[in-house]
């Protein structure tokens, strides 16, 4: 019994024990089923084997009415007790009883982006490497109060993705055009694996990413935060990072978050634009001239660009800001129009600060 | 017996058998049932390597983590055709259109199907659709699984388009072979078949063909509009076109689901047939399961939506699906007692057939009671498209349908080829099947319970050593199924003789001369008992 649960990921969700009870008794019952088969079966084979030399058929026996109905029925008792305990896992994994925060996670191929209600942005980028996953690539995608019923409202912006956290037990499908929605209660505060669970194309198994589950002072201080601060310098943080800043004495705290605004203000716009560059477009975009999965921005402002159809436009503001906004506008010539639309997803300032950044690459 | 064909044996024994004519040509527009059959075999056999080849080059590349030497998309492409070549290709008309067409007019008392052309128009869309399927390779392998789930699948272009034409008429071939066989088990049962002396494969048969005719279309129709869709973007599933991805997936299952019992029931009727023979027993309790596969047949359309329970359906719909798919568990463990209760009493013989389905009890067990997980709402939101499921539909499909086939094929070769084959050779096999078999996919079910999603081209290191026994286990069966085809092979072409009843079968089958002549029957046989009268007084 211990062994069997030690096969099943760690139980870190409020409804992991209802789902786990229904595997165990399911695992119970299928197993004294199986002995029960396999047992008769083997004792059969060994009891009725043929000797060799006898040509006899064996006795003459068609059916028995009893023991048939017999055995149609018990089974049918064991399988519907199966279906309500279950259909009681079921209700807990589908309602929850109030909830305390609502997130919104959008998937895209391949990576992810949650949004909080305060405007917090946390994005994950793909791993599009040879080498093989490590703990490290896990990136934060959500933040969240254990104890506490969390929400996420899940939609994709390309195809379907699913959003597996297998200690939460908890699993739904991210569908474009549509939004679906799942809870759960982290039990204890840690950091979580979350999976892409759903078929979705070249980097499927690298969408990795975590959902950490904050003590309730992290969290009260997590919400401190403003959203700004936190887009800008904190969302891309490694996970440890960040919480070595949430357990940080008040008054440290407090300094901390008061210094990070201001140095944020104090920076010029196309610093804000680098940082942002950092963690959105570096993946694809070099600034040093050579060339990657797109075109680098080095020199490109100002200059006259080829254009996959044969014509030709001059970088201004306005091209790279559709650039960004609507890639599949005007595709480069010689690149394949695989960058993502970031319609929605940045905000004007942002926006400005990319185009600043990328107007100061000579 | 049978009093026709006893006479024929000690008389009019017809010179030649059904293999006689030779060249090309004598195949290809043949209208016998049984060189159908053997042609639908072959096709299948070819495949079946094809299809089998590109699972353990994918297995050698998840052997380690990080890339070995198959980029995503070559890994993605290989686990996709492995699906689609197995399913359509392979498991769906091995049985019922290769052995089903062979022995099913023998079997009750018929001279060939009742529409033998259609029956060659059957075959060969099968090959056209095979083609086809190979063809569409030349316009970039497709990536998008078996299920081709929009919109993923909705914006391809011409390969997708070209896979779904395929299908659709691999479909159609479906759809005319299982009409065929509703008609000849109807039309043209011989004096005294009754419908209670049908064999059980027949009656498996039978059932799947209802199911080919009624699902099989919903299938066409889907891929098509999903061809459609990729040819002119008109927006049947894609959002941003205002389809809806979702449909698809119900149209897809409508299917699918059913597909599944295409692939199973066949297999069912070979367990029964070949469990009796070689137990020397009367099969336990006929009618039972003659009702449960019809059961299975038409419960099996209304649990689709148990593959959608993190897809987005209302609660009530996952609620009553789930409940549905409960249903089916209950014909399906009936079956599995009376297989067991047939041995009791019996005169068992451990004959590589016989092996095979004890093998097939085992796997198919297994499969059976894993699905209780996935039915069940509550775990299989933590499973559902893991690893979990991957070993779950090995289980039931792939170790029940192929060691079905293995069984079938062992039980019936001296009677097609009128040759017997390498017991101690057959066995070997065996043993590499069934341990290869366990090897593989028992490790998937601890990797799918630890949260291992399935079709990954990568994984983190934890997960490493059971997906490495699992690579290993498919050498294995790769070995195994080799070994296999060796022995039936070697006994086709310098096999000792085999005698026309080398069993002591009671079925039609084993009272006509191996290899069969042409017309099957001098004379049409009056049945007088029914196939399974095994140790009865006054009988045999
Ligand atoms: C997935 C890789 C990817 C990411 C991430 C990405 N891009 Fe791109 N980008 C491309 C590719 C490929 C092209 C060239 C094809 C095209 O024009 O769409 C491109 C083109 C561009 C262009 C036009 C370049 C030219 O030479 O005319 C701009 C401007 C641009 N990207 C900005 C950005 C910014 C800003 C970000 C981050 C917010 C970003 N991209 C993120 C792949 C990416
Ligand atoms: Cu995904
Ligand atoms: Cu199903």
């Amino acid at each position: 019994m211990l062994l069997l649960f030690s096969f099943l990921p760690e139980r870190a969700s409020k409804y992991a024990l209802d789902v786990d009870t229904v595997f165990l008794v399911i695992f119970w019952l299928s197993f004294i089923a199986f002995v029960l088969v396999v047992g008769a079966m083997l004792a059969f084979m060994f009891k009725y084997r043929a000797r060799k030399g006898d040509e006899e058929p064996g006795e003459y026996i068609t059916h028995n009415n009893l023991i048939e109905i017999t055995w149609t029925v018990v089974p049918a008792i064991g399988i519907f007790a199966i279906f309500f305990l279950s259909l009681n896992a079921y209700k807990k994994i589908k309602w929850p009883e109030e909830v305390a925060l609502r997130v919104n996670v959008t998937a895209r191929q391949w990576g992810w982006q949650a949004e909080y209600p305060d405007g917090k942005k946390l994005i994950t980028g793909t791993l599009k490497e040879e080498k093989a996953i490590t703990p490290e690539d896990f990136q934060p995608l959500l933040y969240v109060p254990a104890g506490e019923p969390v929400e996420v409202i899940l939609t994709s912006q390309d195809v379907i993705h699913s959003f597996y956290v297998p200690d939460f037990r908890a699993k739904y499908d991210a569908v474009p055009g549509r939004y679906t929605k799942l809870w759960f209660q982290a039990t204890k505060p840690g950091k979580y694996p979350l999976y892409c669970a759903e078929y979705c194309g070249d980097w499927h198994s690298r969408m990795p990413a975590l959902v950490v589950a904050l003590k309730p002072k992290e969290w009260e201080r997590f919400q401190k935060i403003d959203a700004s601060t936190f887009n800008n310098s904190l969302a891309s943080m490694p996970v440890d990072s960040l919480l070595a800043i949430l357990r940080l004495p008040d008054e440290e705290f407090s300094k901390f978050v008061g210094e990070q605004k201001k140095a944020m203000a104090a920076l010029p716009l196309h610093k804000r634009g680098e940082m942002i560059y950092q963690r959105l477009c570096a993946s694809c975009h070099t600034t040093d001239g050579s060339k990657s999965i797109g075109p680098t921005f080095k020199g490109l402002y100002g200059k006259t660009e080829n254009l996959a159809d044969g014509s030709t436009v001059k970088v201004d503001e306005n091209y790279l800001r559709e650039s960004i906004l609507d890639p599949n506008a005007k595709i480069v010539a010689g690149f394949q129009a695989v960058m993502p639309p970031f319609q929605g997803q940045l905000s004007e300032e942002e926006i400005q600060a990319l185009i600043e950044f990328i107007k100061t690459l000579k | 017996m049978i009093e026709a064909v006893k006479v024929e044996r000690e008389g009019a024994r017809p010179h030649g058998t059904y293999l006689d004519k030779r060249g090309l040509k004598s195949w290809l527009f043949t209208l016998d049932h049984k060189r159908i059959g053997l042609m639908y075999m072959a096709i299948s056999i070819l495949f079946f390597l094809v299809g089998g080849l590109f699972a353990l080059i994918f297995r050698t590349e998840l052997m380690f983590p990080g890339k070995q030497f198959l980029s995503p998309y070559a890994h993605n492409v290989l686990f996709t055709l492995h699906g689609a070549i197995l399913i359509f290709m392979v498991i769906i008309p091995f049985i019922p259109a290769g052995f089903g067409n062979f022995f099913l007019p023998i079997m009750i008392g018929a001279r060939d199907v009742a529409f033998p052309r259609l029956n060659l128009m059957s075959v060969w869309l099968f090959a056209i659709g095979g083609l086809l399927l190979l063809f569409s390779l030349l316009f970039g392998p497709i990536d998008t699984g078996w299920t081709f789930y929009t919109p993923y699948s909705a914006n391809k272009g011409l390969n997708v388009f070209i896979v779904s034409l395929s299908v659709f008429i691999l479909g159609m071939s479906s759809i005319l072979t299982g009409l065929n066989f509703i008609v000849t088990v109807h039309k043209l049962r011989a004096p005294g078949m009754t419908w209670g002396r049908l064999p059980l494969f027949v009656w498996a048969l039978y059932a799947t063909s209802i199911v080919q005719v009624i699902a099989t279309p919903v299938l066409g129709i889907t891929l098509l509009l999903l061809g459609l869709e990729n040819l002119f973007n008109i927006g049947f599933f894609d959002p941003r076109l205002g389809g809806d991805p979702v449909l698809f997936q119900h149209l897809f299952w409508f299917y699918s689901h059913p597909a599944v019992y295409l692939m199973i029931l066949p297999a069912f009727g070979v367990v029964s047939d070949v469990i009796s023979v070689h137990s020397r027993k009367h099969i336990f309790g006929y009618w039972f399961i003659a009702a449960s596969s019809i059961a299975i047949a038409f419960i099996g359309f209304i649990v689709w939506g148990h593959h959608m329970f993190t897809a987005g359906m209302s609660p009530t719909a996952d609620i009553l699906f789930s409940f549905l798919t409960y249903f089916v568990a209950v014909p399906t463990a009936v079956k599995i007692f009376n297989w067991v209760a047939t041995m009791y009493k019996g005169k068992i013989r451990f004959t590589a057939p016989m092996l095979y389905i004890i093998a097939f009890l085992i796997i198919f067990l297994v499969g059976g009671l894993t699905g209780l997980f996935l039915a069940s709402l509550g775990t299989d939101i933590h499973l559902h498209d893991t690893y979990f499921v991957v070993a779950h539909f090995h289980y039931t499909m792939v170790g029940a349908a192929i060691f079905a086939i293995f069984a079938a094929a062992f039980h019936w070769l001296p009677k097609m080829f009128g040759r017997m084959y390498d017991e101690r050779l057959a066995k070997i096999g065996w043993f590499f099947n069934f341990t290869g078999f366990m090897l593989t996919f028992a490790p998937q079910f601890i990797l799918g319970m630890y949260g291992m999603p399935r079709r990954y081209w990568d994984y983190p290191a934890e997960f490493q050593p059971l997906h490495f026994v699992s690579t290993l286990g498919s050498y294995m069966i790769a070995i195994g199924v080799l070994l296999s085809l060796y022995v039936i092979f070697k006994a086709i072409k310098s096999g000792e003789k085999a005698p026309d009843n080398p069993w002591g079968g009671l079925s039609l089958e084993w009272q006509v001369p191996s290899p069969p002549p042409t017309e099957n029957f001098v004379e049409e046989p009056v049945v007088q008992h029914g196939p399974y009268d095994f140790g009865k007084k006054g009988g045999h």
